[in-house]
């Protein structure tokens, strides 16, 4: 069934939006657009592409706009050595930052030979979906890659996120419901769930947080196919 | 090694108070009528404070000031300043002992850094080769694991058991390495405390336990013991496996460095019981003398036993708190098989109760 679950409401059929399950996952994982910044050769890296996963090597980040436009759904991210053109002495630190603040749809894992010293920046390292050590073992690193790319593709994380720009402009818990319902019931449906939404609210903000959702959910989608 | 200020410690569960390198400790610590207060109060601050990076201050029931970070507690001072009583007659009588407290703050803060080698070796290039050693490290891993070709966890034993014996070699090289990168990482008392792992992921314990032993029955010792592991579980625990890699390995490590009749190695054992897992992981040895095992899991902490052999006294600190963090018990138990009553010989076992076991899938 996967994401397509059939919800019978008032005897019409709806596409409800729901988790993917694991075996479509394991399908579609390999269509996850990844890429690795890291100064440095990443010796697992040719053994994940062996393996099928669809990852794109930088040694840099020199144009972060030009970056976001390719779309990635994980960024594995070194922190020394890289942004130094657009982040300074931040480095890595400052491209996690810019990057969850202003694109926070995208799922980043922070690779670093410099995890203990995160109790310096652990507000900014917490930004991260996840942190590994550099040193970890490709089975390690295999299993951590699969998860990030689970949360790529998970409507409930990217929900999460727009929840949170929902919820400061909505107040009214009754009203918020609504919407979340709305988007569940019919979330599959674009045009539709967002003609229902515009009877419920004319909050641009909202309007325009649902249909980034959305957009992100179809793009989803279109792998299963 | 005496301290720049009058300073408190606990030794061998004793408290000991010092007079300090630049002045005196007051004689109030030492008279037999405040001995049991003062003891008391104090005891109460180390325990709560140690593990502290930023130093506390405060008053003492004698009307002194203390000042504690982390294992270094002075005491018997007196600030001068805003925080200052006007009628506090320990002023007059110890006029050595009056300091200001940014500067007393300024004195520990250097004190610890000095204990701590800060001041022989920059942390910032101590961090720097650490980096680079953990970076090149994990190129040689990242080599190494591209010709093995592990595929999966599950084939991970059989894959490593075929593989030539120089790969094999490597690959334990550049785990061992890791190991001791993450024991100085784990060092730094903020790191234990930040840790927060992952509980999305999951592992088989079984295989985590046999990757370690498969680790250390191929390192490169000549004249070791050989560990003896029976028993089978198909549960998992919740987490990041290579935390728990790094607790389990700090026992077997320990295991194998106190077996100290080579001929009979360590014994680990998995069991279940009761929708509990077991682990046992026993060292044939001297016995830990019963005064001490209280203390085993301490920060640094060394037994009297074991003074001439290597080690920091991180590795059971280190282990008990990455097993609070998997919701694991771990408890030492002594077996004892001889008694000449100078040397108390047997089995050294510790013993993880995992609580929070699932079979895979669930």
């Amino acid at each position: 069934m996967g994401l397509f679950n059939f919800n019978f409401n008032f005897g019409r059929k709806e596409k409800r939006i729901s988790e993917i399950p694991f075996e479509q996952f394991e399908k579609i994982k390999f269509k996850a657009r990844i890429a690795v910044v890291d100064d440095e050769e990443v010796p697992l890296i040719e053994k994940l592409q062996k393996d099928g996963y669809n990852i794109t090597k930088y040694s840099d980040i020199d144009e972060i706009d030009g970056f976001i436009r390719k779309k990635y759904n994980v960024l594995v991210l070194d922190i020394q050595g890289v942004g130094k053109n657009i982040a300074g002495k931040k480095e890595g630190w400052g491209i996690l930052s810019y990057l969850k603040n202003e694109y926070p749809h995208l799922v980043i894992i922070v690779f670093t030979g410099a995890d203990w010293s995160i109790t310096k920046v652990k507000e900014i390292a917490d930004l991260a979906d996840f942190v590994i050590g550099k040193d970890l073992e490709y089975l390690d690193f295999k299993a951590k890659l699969d998860a990030a790319i689970k949360k790529a593709f998970s409507p409930k994380f990217h929900f999460e996120i727009e929840r949170n720009l929902i919820a400061k402009e909505i107040t009214n818990a009754e009203t918020f419901n609504k919407i979340k319902e709305i988007v569940e019931l019919y979330g599959q449906d674009k045009n539709k769930t967002m003609k229902k939404l515009n009877k419920l609210t004319d909050n641009t903000k909202v309007i325009e947080s649902i249909n980034t959702y959305l957009s992100i959910v179809s793009n989803i989608l279109s792998l299963l196919n | 090694m005496k301290l720049s200020f009058p300073s408190v410690r606990i030794f061998e569960k004793e408290i000991i108070f010092e007079s300090g390198k630049y002045c005196i400790l007051p004689k109030e610590f030492t008279k037999n009528s405040n001995i049991k207060t003062i003891e008391e109060f104090y005891r109460n601050i180390l325990k709560t404070k140690k593990g502290c990076c930023e130093p506390c201050t405060g008053t003492d029931p004698l009307g002194f000031d203390f000042i504690i970070k982390d294992y270094i507690c002075y005491v018997g001072i007196v600030f001068i300043g805003e925080k200052s009583s006007k009628k506090n007659t320990n002023k007059k009588k110890y006029p050595q002992n009056k300091f200001a407290e940014t500067y007393i703050i300024e004195r520990i803060n250097e004190e610890y850094d000095l204990l701590n080698l800060n001041k022989f070796i920059p942390v910032h290039v101590f961090s720097q080769s650490m980096h680079e050693l953990r970076g090149l490290n994990s190129k040689v891993s990242g080599h190494i694991d591209k010709l093995l070709n592990f595929s999966s966890d599950e084939e991970w034993d059989i894959q490593f058991d075929k593989a030539d014996n120089s790969l094999k070699k490597i690959y334990v090289g550049t785990r061992l390495i890791k190991f001791i990168l993450d024991n100085i990482r784990f060092f730094n008392p903020q790191n234990i405390q930040n840790l927060h792992i992952d509980k999305t992921f999951k592992f088989s314990v079984h295989r985590s336990l046999y990757k370690i032993v498969k680790i250390y029955e191929n390192d490169f010792y000549e004249d070791k013991s050989t560990i003896e592991f029976t028993g089978k579980s198909y549960k998992y625990l919740a987490g990041e496996k290579e935390y728990f890699e790094i607790l389990v390995k700090a026992i077997v490590e320990n295991a194998l460095k106190f077996s100290t009749d080579k001929r009979i190695g360590p014994r680990i054992k998995i069991f279940e019981e009761k929708n509990k897992l077991f682990i046992e992981i026993a060292s044939y040895g001297r016995l830990i003398p019963l005064e001490e095992r209280e203390d085993i899991f301490t920060r640094g902490y060394r037994s009297k036993i074991h003074e001439h052999t290597k080690g920091t006294g991180m590795g059971l600190f280190v282990a008990k708190k990455l097993a609070e963090q998997f919701n694991i018990e771990i408890k030492y138990k002594a077996e004892e098989i001889s008694d000449d009553n100078t040397v108390k010989l047997g089995w050294n076992k510790f013993i993880l109760t995992c609580n929070d076991i699932f079979q895979n899938g669930q």
